[in-house]
């Protein structure tokens, strides 16, 4: 997407989206011509041309607002619950005599294993009961079976969500289709068979089997799975900090395969937002290559492995500094200053000695006791030269993880009182009053 | 800790105030009445010591605090509020401050009698300035979201800057200041002058809500026009008895030789901790002929988050005691 075309894009989301660098361009779509920006899970992304829900609905035939309603209004249908369904090329199949509203067809974007489709969906605002026909892009082979489409054969236009239940099914549908191309390649047949064993992954995969490439007859695959990680006790204070909207807590790792012998295969770890920051950030995306020779029925449990670890990590980290806190606020309770109540990461404490009044500020590291809190002890009658607070900072004082918080609070106690004299000598000798 | 206290559970609060023993509690310890069972006041010394603390007056404690026990002699204890009244107490929780300075430019702040460091003669109004700005910086750094303003009070009180996050905007005002003659404390127009800039939370359930922030007016005073002239609005009062305002003082004394009228500076100062009604103020009380160690030393008690610090009299910063075991577990 050219930048100038941002630039003029009416959509704010997505200039504000593509100027915090969101956008990744590796995800860029390869079966659509004009080379759309992917971020999935990161909130909507506007192409140039697509409509704003309202807008979509304010053009669409009355009698078919409420099916596009349930769509277009937080519809999701796959894997990636935190992209929303895009709607482009809003038409209408009625003469120029009829009064508008009356769009009955358009090109649903949908996004699915890493990739956009992009369906047309065609209804007839003269005939608004009749269910729609369908184009499914590019997959001219792909013909799903009547029989598994419940809401296309019992289709009520009534039901405002039939057209969404509907298109839920083809997508399924879709998907065993493109596992069916798998069978092009043995390697790669063989990874899904052996997931689709798993009760664990078997049930949340996206397959999506490109096309061969008739130069050098190369086939690629992508599989999109679901991580069965469990979010649900990582403290809520470190979950309701994203400003954007997550959706469902979801953990997706996306495996490209690039030849059909899987010698080329790169795995890709994504996270809901709140989910990525609870973890510590971008650091929490990194997980180990996927190794020569190995499959995903190995490589996946492991990275599964590694998430899980890092969750208890943060979980154990947010009760130990809990434990921490209360600790010092019961030696040192009649001096607190202030303390973090919510996440307990920080507390500063006011303490006397000879007549002198010093404070001390503990930063308490997300992966606390693995990490040492950082102590910074500071004058309160003194500037340094440049007009700073008067401080020094201890990040290597007596320490020990196995520790409990008891402990901890008596050690710093002893610590603050070997430390204290020359802190204040340092203080009267090189601050300013 | 488990105990459960006898009267807390229809919530009405007492002198000695209870909490409930909240997830933010976890001094719940401290609100205990004295072992006689008696409905007494903060001056008692509770026989059970709350968290970590020591029991009031001991050691290290400055002259400054607990200055309750010498006021109460003369004049009936201040801090206790009318049994009628409910004082439900806010959650502990470190929520953004906004902290009104109010700096008074008396010329008593220039007289030049405060003891600083080297032995040198320095005066209030200097000290009170170095404080002030140790005070927004310090805040400032355990918490950005904290906000500050300066008031000045001559005759009259004048909103000079604020509110602001950045403790730079407010120091640039400070140090231009000068003092002159005042007649009169007008405690009403101060209080007037802050109910026009600030705005309370109200919340619907006091106790376990926490605020969106509270409102922190610390007055450093040191005139002596007398005892306060103090007929507060209804608005005032309202501000004043919210449980998400706090109206902390520092008064710089003369002492007690110089007692020139009826009233002494003791009078003057019982009269500023009336305005506590809560019980949940700080008020020092520094002479203004001894060490300026002292004022510095009030100032950093004033660090102090008020919905998490202590009551004035339990306060101990002391790091010279026994090494015992704490009593009780703190739980947060």
């Amino acid at each position: 997407m050219k930048e100038e075309d941002l630039h003029q894009s009416k959509d704010p989301a997505s200039l504000q989206l593509w100027m915090t660098g969101l956008m990744r361009p590796e995800m860029s779509c390869t079966s659509c011509q004009d080379n759309v920006l992917l971020r999935p899970l990161h909130g909507r992304v506007w192409k140039m041309n697509s409509l704003s829900p309202e807008v979509a609905l304010s053009r669409i035939s009355p009698e078919l607002r409420p099916l596009l309603c349930s769509v277009v209004r937080n519809g999701r249908v796959g894997l990636d619950s935190s992209s929303c369904l895009r709607i482009t090329d809003l038409k209408s199949g009625c003469t120029s005599l009829v009064p508008g509203p009356c769009c009955d067809r358009f090109k649903l974007h949908i996004p699915y294993a890493g990739e956009t489709l992009k369906w047309d969906i065609i209804f007839n605002a003269k005939d608004p009961e009749l269910p729609p026909d369908f184009i499914f892009g590019e997959d001219a082979d792909f013909q799903p079976e009547p029989s598994e489409l419940p809401h296309l054969a019992s289709w009520d236009a009534g039901k405002p969500e039939c057209l969404l239940q509907l298109v839920k099914e083809l997508l399924q549908q879709y998907h065993q289709y493109q596992c069916q191309r798998l069978r092009d390649s043995s390697r790669l047949l063989f990874e899904y068979d052996s997931l689709l064993e798993d009760p664990n992954y078997g049930r949340s995969m996206e397959i999506y089997a490109g096309l061969k490439n008739s130069w050098t007859g190369e086939f690629s695959a992508r599989f999109l799975l679901k991580l069965p990680v469990d979010f649900s006790n990582i403290p809520i204070y470190l979950l309701k900090d994203t400003a954007l909207d997550p959706g469902e807590d979801v953990a997706l790792l996306s495996v490209s395969f690039e030849d059909a012998e899987a010698t080329q295969v790169f795995p890709k770890l994504y996270l809901s937002p709140s989910i990525e920051h609870a973890l510590g950030g971008s650091s929490a995306l990194h997980i180990p290559a996927f190794p020569s020779g190995g499959c995903l029925i190995d490589y996946v449990p492991q990275v599964c492995q590694l998430l899980t670890n890092k969750v208890q990590y943060v979980i154990q980290g947010y009760h130990k500094r809990r434990e921490y806190i209360a600790a010092f606020l019961s030696h040192f309770g009649m001096g607190v200053v202030e303390y973090d109540a919510v996440g307990f990461t920080k507390l500063t404490l006011l303490l006397m000695w000879k007549d002198f009044c010093f404070l001390v500020h503990v930063d308490l590291p997300l992966y606390f006791p693995r990490d040492q809190p950082t102590l910074t002890f500071q004058s309160i009658y003194h500037f340094t030269s440049s007009g700073q607070l008067y401080s020094q900072v201890q990040k290597s004082y007596p320490y020990s993880p196995r520790w409990d918080g008891n402990e901890m609070a008596k050690r710093a106690k002893a610590y603050f009182k070997s430390f204290i004299p020359q802190f204040q000598e340092g203080a009267f000798a090189n601050g300013k009053l | 800790m488990e105990t459960p206290e006898p009267g807390q559970a229809d919530g009405e609060e007492q002198m000695v105030e209870l909490r409930p023993r909240t997830r933010s509690n976890p001094e719940g310890a401290e609100d205990r009445r004295s072992s006689t069972g008696s409905l007494n006041n903060s001056l008692a010394s509770p026989p059970q010591p709350a968290v970590g603390s020591r029991v009031e007056g001991e050691g290290e404690a400055a002259s400054s605090d607990s200055p309750l026990t010498s006021a109460s002699a003369a004049a009936a204890p201040v801090t206790i509020p009318p049994s009628a009244e409910l004082h439900l107490r806010a959650p502990r929780v470190n929520c953004p401050e906004k902290v009104i300075i109010c700096l008074d430019l008396s010329e008593e702040m220039s007289l030049q009698k405060l003891e600083s460091f080297n032995g040198s003669k320095t005066n209030a109004l200097n000290i009170s300035q170095k404080m002030i700005e140790m005070f927004v910086r310090t805040k400032h750094k355990i918490d950005k979201r904290h906000e500050f303003a300066l008031v000045v009070v001559n005759d009259d009180s004048m909103w000079l800057s604020g509110f602001t996050s950045d403790p730079r905007e407010l120091c640039s005002c400070l140090y231009d200041l000068e003092t002159n003659v005042c007649e009169s404390f007008n405690l009403e127009d101060l209080l007037n002058v802050i109910l026009q800039k600030i705005e309370l939370p109200q919340m619907e359930n006091i106790q376990t809500i926490p605020p969106p922030f509270v409102v922190r007016t610390l007055l450093i005073f040191s005139r002596h026009a007398g005892m306060l002239q103090f007929n507060p609005s209804d608005a005032a009062k309202k501000m004043l008895q919210s449980p998400y305002f706090f109206f902390d003082v520092v008064y710089l004394h003369n002492g007690t030789e110089e007692q020139t009228e009826d009233t002494s500076w003791k009078d003057v100062y019982a009269s500023f901790s009336e305005l506590d009604s809560k019980g949940m103020c700080y008020c020092f009380e520094v002479s203004l002929c001894g060490p300026a160690l002292e004022l510095h030393n009030c100032m950093a008690k004033l660090l102090c988050h008020p919905l998490q610090r202590p009551f004035q009299s339990h306060a101990s910063y002391s790091l010279l005691e026994e090494d015992d075991a704490p009593e009780n577990e703190a739980t947060v």
